[in-house]
């Protein structure tokens, strides 16, 4: 991921503790710069993380004003980047736990979202968003520890000890998630029809 | 060195985040050349890998401009509040004063004497007088006469002395030593 900025924990540099004291005597132009900045970095992260949902923008809502409000207790040990995003991760774990009252069985859901393909292969009717669907759905079957713990690791490429610091855990626990969400994913793709066909379609090769 | 088919695994979700070095690739390479198990394994992983490459749609306009507006909202209120924040500090601290004199009250406070057996010190004064010390006789002289009124005499025990509201030990004359 060559897009994503490196999370930084060792402090605020000097136009970040500005644009900080700025948002923090509640000057709009600061404020705007705050938004700016960060927007399509948190949006792009919760979606990863709770996939494809009409209540992003709610998400992102979400992570904003409870940035805001929380703007006193930052001490600046984190970047401000990082700092937002960990509470955008808050917020997934949170919508998760909400969404995962309610399931759905792997077996209820549609093999074929697209009409217009009649007769679609692995190949040309997986396309990635149809995947990122099929796949999330399973996710929904993890707890969101162990969903955001591995998505943060394999999807948005933070180290383990990354994630540990955004998710709030140790190390060993946050390893821990990851090796028993990757397990759990993987017996739960082999069961899963789609799932496995596209496993069986693509060439081994090593990542 | 040769991978197990567990460090492997790990290896391969290592890899599928771009986070294995060189050397790991290589080690992982080589183990799947020979390994059918974890070459399945590694299939079975494809679903992730593209997953990685899916990126979410990014917020509409409007969606921006709304989460936008909601920011600005928040901060005319949350961030131009101070004395709230007082507020809040002063009930949690009250709270606090509250929580602790409950806990000082309970723990401090008197207690009925079944509570304390074992610690004769505290125990009350008159009940080891009356059940240990020997009946004193009737005709000592120095046993003087009882007032009725603040100590009645006992129909069991008409011979005993009157009872010091002290520890025998604290009394400076214990009635037994009277009694003799």
């Amino acid at each position: 991921m060559s897009e994503r900025p490196e999370p930084r924990f060792g402090g605020l540099e000097p136009p970040e503790a500005a644009l900080l004291e700025g948002c923090r005597a509640g000057d709009a132009q600061a404020l705007d710069q705050f938004y700016r900045t960060y927007v399509d970095r948190v949006a792009r992260v919760i979606g990863r993380l709770v996939g494809p949902t009409p209540d992003l923008a709610d998400l992102v809502q979400a992570t904003f004003v409870e940035a805001l409000r929380s703007l006193s207790r930052f001490r600046g040990e984190a970047s401000l980047g990082t700092w937002v995003i960990r509470i955008g991760v808050h917020v997934a774990k949170h919508h998760l736990r909400r969404e995962l009252r309610r399931p759905v069985p792997l077996e209820l859901l549609p093999d074929v979202e697209d009409p217009r393909a009649p007769h679609p292969s692995a190949d040309q009717a997986l396309d990635d968003r149809r995947v990122a669907q099929r796949v999330h759905r399973l996710l929904d079957h993890l707890s969101p520890k162990k969903r955001i713990a591995l998505l943060l690791h394999v999807t948005e490429g933070y180290s383990v000890e990354e994630v540990a610091a955004l998710m709030g855990a140790g190390v060993a626990t946050t390893k821990s998630r990851i090796w028993f969400a990757r397990r759990e994913v993987l017996k739960l793709a082999r069961r899963d029809p789609i799932l496995r066909q596209l496993a069986q379609a693509e060439p081994t090769e090593a990542h | 060195m040769s991978l197990s088919c567990r460090q492997t695994g790990t290896l391969l979700t290592k890899a599928l985040a771009e986070r294995a070095t060189e050397a790991e690739r290589l080690q992982l390479e080589q183990h799947l050349a020979s390994c059918a198990a974890c070459r399945r394994t590694q299939a079975a992983l494809e679903p992730l890998r593209r997953l990685k490459a899916w990126q979410p749609p990014p917020l509409s306009g409007e969606a921006r401009e709304r989460v936008h507006r909601a920011l600005l909202e928040t901060a005319a209120t949350a961030l131009a509040a101070p004395p709230r924040s007082g507020y809040r500090a002063f009930f949690w601290f009250a709270l606090g004063c509250v929580g602790a004199f409950i806990i000082a009250v309970i723990s401090l406070g008197p207690r009925p004497a079944t509570h304390r057996r074992g610690t004769p010190a505290t125990a009350p004064a008159t009940q080891p007088t009356v059940i240990t010390r020997p009946a004193a006789p009737t005709t000592s002289p120095a046993a003087p006469p009882r007032a009725p009124t603040t100590q009645p005499a006992s129909p069991t025990r008409p011979a005993d002395p009157p009872t010091s509201p002290t520890s025998p030990t604290s009394s400076p004359h214990p009635p037994s030593r009277a009694a003799r």
